[in-house]
């Protein structure tokens, strides 16, 4: 019997798709080829409309699937100017039908950037206020192996339900959208 | 590691220089010249393993409106933060007569460590009171072959040594399940273009390193389900690869060439990686991986590549037009191959277009071309 896809990621950019991919395979032990990654274009700029553009596509194929296989669907956006709820409440809106409280799909908002989190995984008390600091600093270290430490620290306090010290409040709101998956990811 | 890449007069290629990546995208479209630079470069390793130039260089290989008689291939390695540069220029005759070696020169950190000219070769050493290098032994010697295989290893000649082992251990290949045979009669040492001889180096390096064979079996068994082991099986003399699956509790043995062309596929490139991991490979620069592997086990091996890239300080080219491999290596440092109007090589990084991923730009084309 073939294997399946089970969790399909639709993200922004290279710094969503080593972050999502790094959490979920290496401390959370699923198979690389379980994580399928939607294509994502190579310009900046471009990452928050091919989300928005996608995400009606890959919400319908994922609720046609899950009928007969467990998959998660997890889309990553930066909120950039907006807030976190009103970002969350744009994914819902372009998804079509909204989401149900017991389907798998997953939110990852980090404010500003995804940068803001490296930044407080490395050590920095991070201000979610602040616009561009995070990118400039630790916008290579996001795109490649240098964040694979601290994202797997990230995955293992997750894993153990381990308390964060003082987290950015998108990282808390992550954290608690994670927990519509955990039971699904347990059980596979 | 490969960082320059020259190479002069020589097919498709004019004057032509590229800087591999540590783990790098060569793509293009066809004919635009990507094999003929894994060419030059076999062409090299031949030299540096010994054989006879004009059994490498064929006359016919210059450039088609060129009529200069002299092909150039240089090389700049970066090997434990030292420098090496090589230098080699072939030259042909317009009479027939052989082609010969006319110059070849090795620097190390900037300094001239092996030269070749005018039929004479100049050794270098280091000296081992000052650490500086001086010149040592000069002699005549053939044009037909490099002088370089025949150094034998001293503490004192260590760069040259190192250099050729370093290019003597690259892998350059296009794999293709359908020609790898499944008799080894034989061990041999170095893999073949096409894997021809997988069954030979596999035995080789069973006897020499059974721990890759054991590790490439691990990643294999992720890969193909019920894959358990790849093994070599008495026949008379020869040994047959045999691959092992588990199916419903009993073991089942499979000849190699029982297996799908896709299945060979992947246990050779899972083989191929483990033993770039364990240095068996200094790099690997490998054409069209992607062929008739499918879909959703592309991207695990390359992945795996990456991370040994990364990690373990190796090198990786791939030629590619497969989108799973264009979408997931295009990062600004690949290389687009093309030949505009037909005539020699350029190369550029692949072109974004906003809004569409990497594959997509390459198959809708783009209007300077």
């Amino acid at each position: 019997m073939s294997k399946a896809s089970q969790i399909i990621v639709l993200c922004e950019d290279r710094a969503h798709d080593v972050f999502v991919t790094r959490f979920l395979t290496r401390k959370w032990g699923i198979d690389r080829r379980d994580v399928r990654v939607v294509d994502y274009p190579r310009d900046e700029g471009s990452g928050r409309r091919h989300v928005e553009d996608k995400i009606e596509e890959e919400g319908r194929a994922f609720r046609s699937r899950n009928s007969h296989a467990a998959t998660i669907l997890l889309i990553v956006r930066d909120a950039d100017e907006n807030s976190v709820g009103d970002v969350r409440d744009r994914l819902d809106e372009r998804l079509g039908l909204a989401r149900g409280a017991d389907e798998s799909i997953v939110y990852i908002i980090p404010k500003w950037h995804i940068e803001a989190w490296i930044a407080y995984l490395s050590g920095d008390s991070v201000d979610e206020d602040e616009k561009s600091e995070y990118k400039k600093r630790y916008g290579n270290v996001a795109k490649s192996k240098d964040c694979h430490g601290l994202v797997d620290s990230l995955a293992v306090k997750c894993k153990e339900q381990a308390s964060l010290d003082d987290p950015p409040p998108s990282l808390v709101e992550a954290c608690q959208e994670f927990e519509r998956i955990r039971g699904a990811l347990r059980s596979r | 590691m490969l960082t320059e890449l020259y190479v002069d007069n020589f097919r498709c290629l004019t004057n032509f220089r590229i800087n591999p990546g540590v783990f790098q995208l060569w793509s293009g479209d066809n004919g635009s010249g990507k094999t003929s630079v894994l060419h030059a470069m076999r062409n090299v390793q031949r030299l540096l393993r010994g054989e006879h130039v004009g059994d490498i260089f064929e006359e016919d290989s210059t450039t088609l409106w060129d009529t200069r008689l002299e092909q150039t291939v240089g090389l700049s390695l970066s090997i434990d933060g030292e420098t090496y540069e090589y230098r080699l220029i072939v030259e042909y005759s317009r009479h027939g007569a052989k082609t010969r070696i006319k110059r070849e020169q090795m620097k190390w950190n900037d300094e001239t460590f092996f030269l070749y000219d005018a039929g004479e070769a100049h050794l270098f050493r280091i000296n081992r009171g000052t650490g500086q290098v001086e010149e040592g032994v000069r002699f005549s010697a053939d044009w037909s072959r490099s002088v370089i295989p025949s150094i034998a290893e001293r503490d004192d000649n260590r760069p040259l040594v190192k250099f050729r082992e370093c290019v003597e251990s690259w892998l350059l290949v296009h794999p293709v399940p359908l020609v790898m045979e499944e008799m080894a009669r034989g061990e041999m040492r170095a893999l073949s273009p096409h894997l021809e001889n997988f069954a030979q180096w596999y035995r080789h390096l069973l006897q020499e390193r059974p721990e890759i064979g054991r590790r490439a079996n691990t990643l294999i068994a992720e890969a193909l389900p019920g894959f358990d082991l790849l093994s070599l099986k008495d026949i008379g003399e020869a040994r047959r690869l045999t691959a092992t699956f588990r199916i419903d509790g009993s073991n089942h043995e499979f000849d190699f060439l029982e297996l799908s062309d896709g299945q060979r596929q992947i246990i050779a490139l899972y083989t191929v990686l483990e033993s770039l991991r364990a240095g068996v490979f200094s790099a690997i620069f490998v054409d069209e991986p992607d062929n008739f592997v499918s879909l959703r086990e592309i991207r695990p091996w390359l992945d795996c590549l990456e991370g040994l890239c990364e990690e373990d300080n190796r090198q990786a080219v791939i030629i590619s037009h497969h989108p799973e491999i264009v979408n997931a290596m295009a990062r600004g440092d690949d290389l687009w191959f093309s030949r505009p109007g037909g005539a020699h090589v350029q190369v550029k990084p692949l072109p974004v277009t906003p809004g569409l991923t990497p594959a997509e730009t390459v198959a809708r084309g783009w209007g300077d071309e």
